[in-house]
């Protein structure tokens, strides 16, 4: 090969190769494991769907089922084989072995199915116990702009003015002496559920911290949230409604797991499985369900002694 | 070693007499042509007599030899070519041009360069002959010599800081030449132009290095602003803008952050204005740009991909000149003129306009209630520069650079385009006030100490600062008030002696020392309710300094040879030790009209430009830099560059450049899907911020092509780049590279200019590859202990797939005419002129029915006009 022939073919190969693009999404189907291991109760159920394509509506994808896979659980040194119910894609512990998970308690998950393999591990945390709670009303409601979204082809905002309570709840836990290695996810969950664009910034219905920074009153921590009941107009009064106060103990992966849900349209959640998508945890869960009336308004209520 | 060799191998073929047994070789050649001349003797010797026909075809030749040396008949044809010859086998001789100097170092180019207004001596200005590389530095009287010349045709290129660039061609020998250079602004009215970032011939021995002066702006496509620097710096091969129209420049695949902006010397740090659409670097204002892209010279450095060193005018020498020019963003002037014989000055201002049109204030009334909404945002910068010459040999320089943008909003959250509807008083509001700019001083003393020598000198101040004042009014009982506030204030000082004793030889070396200051302070309340309320006041401040020597060298050994050796010592506060980068560049001339250029070398950044990714509260414009200190590692980089330039004929100029390039602890977000979407966030201690980032090696390789015609009324000239731009974090898991944020694997970009008396015309078009994005692969269900099931987009890698390829076509057209003593120009430039809706952005949302696809478009068809008046 004379010298300029290499020239030239050395010059063609370089561009070819820059440019070269490998880009190439990845389509092939992964398992999806969710799994909660409670503190204070049993070996939980495990749940194993797979991904789907995505021209599947939401109904093919909840009902992506994984009935035949293989799965096991080491709690602490104990092996125990999980068995699919008849309900698709709910395993259980194939023996009723009267566990019950304790603070410390470690846990291996491993799934087996279509040649795809996939383990994820935990530890028990602390059980978690609301002591009291306090729910404070205003006595009116508020103005507040209602935004749906903020579009991206759009620079036009179609906002509208509407009216509100906001109403602040306050949650107490008792602490832990090992609250260093933990997070809190607290939450207020109204069975009347509202958003807002704009106002879901200011809103606090739901938290995600690291125990130690949650706000210290003697034995116990507590966090402060706030939701929203709309009212059709500026006098009228709180709508009769339920809300449900819970609070989660859990580690790092957990917090992750929860942080990262929020934006489905940009991100998937963090995921503590090696080779899968899900989570397996293990949590420790405290929950209170008030009902709440015009009764409530215009002052605050505690409710303790739990 | 090699000069040695060199000089042996010159000795032996010198003493050898290569005498052609039995054979007479009779040469009788007047204006004959060599090729016929060279057949002849081949013929009558029976050596093989070897050469290139496009090195031989041109000359014709004058000779009377009768005798038996062939070598003695080669000397004497060849005696008035540049041509020497050399024998390389017992029977082969080898036509060529010489490898060290042309034998008979006859001739001699001797003259004088002076001021064309004043006619006084410019010391220290240069001379160069492109196609030899030879050159010289005029003396105190002006004089200049160059020699080792043969009897030929040479371009000769004249150049002096606050003149303008004099090319000319003459024919040596001759009389003693006289140069005259034009104060920078005369016969120019504006300054890039990048086709003739393909023509000229620079003297730097760099690959990647453009050097852009002042002639003919006409023939560059630009985006939006006709003055816009980085617009026309966009149509070099290897460069991007991160966004559509805005952002700043991608070089090679880095990020915009590694790019260093000078401006008089002193570092720029937000080179921009509008939100990244318009550059700070207003081409009229300018007189020397030098772009390096990847290999820069040892006196620069702190950053790895790309140095941009602009000086502004001096202001013209001979009479005052000003230039008014309104364009759809902005208006402007610059005026220059002389104060005395040796002091001139040059002002320059630009400021958009739009919120003069639809009004910065708005007052507001609907059922007694009264309000005042403001929609204001401008932006301005000045530009001064007073120059003082106290003798021949010395000048001084005060140069001023302020720039601003002003973001001034109070509006309902009730936007649309309709205004009846939201152009009213509001209980529900948002305030934004933004305030961010550069302001920069430098004042710089350059001196000619000997002829050979010329000592520089700068001090500056840049100051980088920005403010974010928010008000949020959601409901009547919940606010959000923050005031944000970032400054960078970088003090300086840079010094260097330019040596030049020989045309063989000459060196730089510099030593530069910068303080620099980092502040940033946050003071907000989050007024969620009334008792649920949080005050964040947060302060961090830094101070970095940093200390550099450099010395750079240039050695010719040959007409053919050119080597550059630098070295550029580098320490600074919080990195270890004195950091070494060595940089070495060598060029080749293959052929008179072919050059083959190579560069090494390594480099080191110690600032990192980071951005907050959760909060809402800070870091919306502001660009927050961040010194190395003992948990984050400066970012290195080597690269390897090689090229040719080629010229095939004189109107014609090809150029091919591929690059390899290595990068470590490259800062990249830790978390690539985290945006702001949220009030709260780590806050603006730079060890949260740093805690969003993680390491990352980069590597970046490629094949840049360019070619350019121009032909009396046209220009044409088409550009392409083959690249590759990845990264891999393994504290993000990835044991492989992926593509990284400005990935673009090819890029093509045409134009086509015609210009003739009063008018011009030019079509400019570009095509490439969309930029990387994260495409989800598949969707699936999950839930939590206290949530229902919920449905996400499986993303399986980071930019495992690309927008669609980005194209667009703009068109120009000018005319220029003189009315009542002004020279006048018009101007209409047709952007996107096919209304092609490309896709900048896309949003994939899990829906009932299966995917949301929300696209982001680019910029539809705009007519932009611009009209622009000289007096």
């Amino acid at each position: 090969m004379t010298r300029r022939r290499f020239l030239i073919f050395a010059a063609v190969a370089a561009l070819l190769i820059s440019a070269c693009d490998s880009v190439q999404p990845n389509t092939s189907d992964q398992l999806v494991i969710e799994g909660f291991f409670d503190a204070g109760q049993g070996l939980p159920d495990l749940r194993v769907r797979k991904t789907v394509g995505l021209d599947a509506d939401q109904d093919e994808v909840r009902d992506a089922f994984v009935a035949d896979a293989v799965v096991n659980v080491r709690h602490n040194s104990t092996l125990v084989d999980y068995r699919p119910t008849e309900d698709s894609g709910r395993y259980e512990p194939s023996l009723d072995l009267s566990v019950q998970l304790k603070s410390g308690d470690r846990f291996t998950v491993s799934v087996s199915w279509n040649e795809q393999s996939t383990t994820g591990s935990g530890r028990i945390p602390p059980e978690v116990r609301l002591d009291s709670i306090m729910l404070s009303v205003p006595s009116e409601p508020i103005e507040a702009v209602l935004v749906d979204s903020l579009r991206l082809d759009s620079l036009g905002i179609d906002a509208e003015t509407g009216y509100l309570y906001a109403v602040e709840a306050t949650m107490w836990w008792l602490k832990t002496d090992a609250e260093d290695d933990y997070w809190i996810q607290a939450q207020l969950r109204p069975f009347t559920e509202f958003s807002s664009l704009v106002l879901d910034f200011i809103l606090l219905p739901e938290q995600v911290f690291p125990e130690v920074e949650g706000s210290e009153n003697g034995v116990s921590r507590s966090w402060t949230g706030l939701y929203a009941i709309p009212v059709a107009d500026g006098e009228a009064p709180l709508p009769p409604h339920q809300l449900r106060l819970a609070v989660v103990r859990s580690d790092q992966d957990y917090a992750d797991y929860v942080l990262t849900r929020g934006a489905p349209d940009r991100r998937e959640p963090s995921s503590n499985l090696d080779g899968a998508l899900g989570i397996v945890a293990g949590i420790s869960v405290d929950s209170l369900v008030v009902s709440i009336d015009e009764s409530y308004t215009g002052k605050r209520t505690r409710i303790s002694g739990r | 070693m090699r000069s040695a060799s060199l000089a042996i191998l010159v000795v032996v073929q010198v003493l050898a007499s290569i005498e052609v047994a039995g054979q007479s070789i009779r040469v009788e050649a007047d204006d004959a042509k060599l090729r016929d001349v060279l057949e002849s003797v081949g013929l009558q010797s029976g050596i093989d007599i070897v050469y290139a026909h496009s090195l031989v075809d041109a000359h014709r030749v004058t000779c009377d030899y009768d005798g038996n040396r062939l070598d003695q008949a080669l000397s004497c044809i060849l005696k008035d070519t540049r041509l020497g010859f050399e024998q390389v086998g017992p029977r082969q001789f080898v036509i060529r041009v010489p490898l060290h100097v042309d034998p008979p170092n006859r001739y001699v180019l001797t003259g004088r360069i002076v001021d064309a207004a004043s006619r006084r001596p410019l010391t220290g200005a240069h001379v160069y002959l492109p196609e030899t590389a030879a050159g010289s530095v005029a003396a105190a009287d002006g004089s200049f010599k160059v020699s080792g010349l043969s009897r030929t045709k040479y371009r000769v290129r004249s150049s002096f800081v606050g003149y303008g660039t004099v090319d000319t061609v003459v024919a040596v020998p001759r009389e003693p030449l006289l140069i005259a250079l034009q104060p920078t602004g005369i016969g120019t009215e504006t300054l890039v132009v990048i086709g003739e970032v393909y023509r000229s011939q620079t003297a730097s021995a760099l690959p990647g290095m453009v050097e852009l002066d002042g002639n003919d702006l006409e023939q560059i496509p630009r985006s939006i602003d006709d003055q816009d620097l980085f617009q026309a710096l966009e149509w070099l091969p290897g460069i991007e803008r991160s966004g559509e129209t805005i952002g700043g420049l991608s070089v090679r695949g880095s990020s915009p952050d590694q790019n260093l902006y000078l401006l008089e010397r002193a570092p720029v740090y937000h080179p921009s204005h509008a939100f990244s659409l318009i550059s700070t670097f207003q081409t009229e204002t300018l007189t020397d740009v030098k772009f390096y892209r990847g290999s820069f010279p040892a006196e620069h450095g702190g950053m790895l991909s790309a140095v941009l060193d602009a000086r502004l005018k001096d202001g013209r020498r001979d009479r005052p000149r000003a230039n008014v020019a309104i364009n759809a963003l902005n208006a402007r002037f610059l005026v220059e003129a002389p104060i005395t014989r040796s002091a001139s000055f040059m002002i320059a201002a630009r400021r958009s306009y739009l919120d003069k049109i639809i009004g910065s204030e708005h007052p507001v009334e609907e059922d007694g209630k009264r309000d005042t909404l403001r929609t204001g945002y401008y932006f301005y910068d000045w530009s001064a520069k007073l120059t003082f010459r106290p003798g021949d040999r010395s000048r001084i320089s005060a140069s001023y650079y302020r720039g601003r943008d002003n973001l001034d909003l109070k509006l309902p959250f009730d936007l649309s385009l309709n205004f009846s509807d939201w152009l009213r008083p509001a209980d529900l509001f948002f305030e934004v006030g933004h305030r961010w700019g550069n302001e920069i001083y430098s004042v710089s003393y350059d001196v000619v100490l000997t002829p050979a020598a010329v000592f520089s000198a700068t001090a500056y101040e840049s100051r980088y600062d920005a403010d974010e004042r928010t008000f949020v009014q959601p409901t009547s009982s919940s606010v959000v008030a923050s005031d944000y506030a970032v400054s960078l204030h970088d003090l300086g000082v840079r010094s260097e002696v330019e040596f030049t004793p020989t045309n063989i030889y000459s060196a730089k070396v510099g030593l530069s020392a910068a303080q620099i200051r980092f502040q940033s302070t946050l003071d907000a309340q989050l007024e969620r309710s009334a008792s649920l309320v949080r005050d964040v006041d947060e302060f961090s401040e830094l101070t970095s300094f940093e200390v550099a020597a450099f010395a750079q060298g240039s050695w010719r050994p040959s007409a053919r040879w050119r080597v550059e050796p630098g070295l550029r010592l580098t320490t600074f506060t919080g990195a270890k030790g004195v950091r070494l980068d060595p940089r070495l560049n060598a060029s080749y001339r293959l052929r008179p009209n072919l050059l083959a250029k190579a560069a090494v070398g390594t480099q080191v950044q110690y600032l990192h430009r980071l951005r907050d990714r959760y909060s809402f509260l800070y870091d919306l414009v502001s660009t927050r830099w961040v010194p190395v200190d003992g948990a984050i590692r400066p970012s290195t980089s080597s690269q390897l560059a090689a090229g040719l330039e080629m010229e095939p004929s004189a109107y014609v100029t090809v150029k091919a450049e591929t690059y390899y390039r290595r990068s470590e602890g490259v800062l990249i977000p830790r978390d690539h899907f985290q945006t702001k979407d949220g009030i709260d966030g780590p806050g603006i201690d730079v060890a949260a911020l740093l805690g969003e980032h993680t390491s990352a090696s980069m590597r970046s390789y490629g094949i840049e092509l360019a070619g350019q015609i121009a032909i009396r009324h046209w220009d044409i000239s088409v550009t392409y780049t083959g690249s590759k731009s990845e990264s891999r974090a393994f504290d993000l898991g990835e044991a492989f590279f992926r593509p990284s944020r400005y990935d673009v694997p090819r890029s093509l970009r045409s134009s086509v200019s015609w210009s003739r008396n009063r008018w011009s015309f030019s079509v400019a078009a570009i095509a490439r590859s969309g930029y990387p994005e994260t495409v989800p692969t598949a969707q699936y269900a999950v839930g939590g202990p206290l949530d229902d099931t919920e449905f996400f987009l499986h993303r399986p890698a980071i930019n495992n797939g690309r927008l669609p390829a980005y194209a667009r076509l703009d068109l120009y057209g000018g005319y220029r005419f003189t009315a009542g003593g002004a020279r006048i120009r018009c101007k209409l430039h047709l952007y996107n002129v096919t209304n092609r809706r490309n896709v900048l952005g896309r949003q994939y949302s899990p829906g009932v029915d299966g995917i949301a696809l929300i696209e982001r478009s680019g910029l539809p068809l705009l007519p932009l006009f611009e009209i622009e008046m000289e007096l």
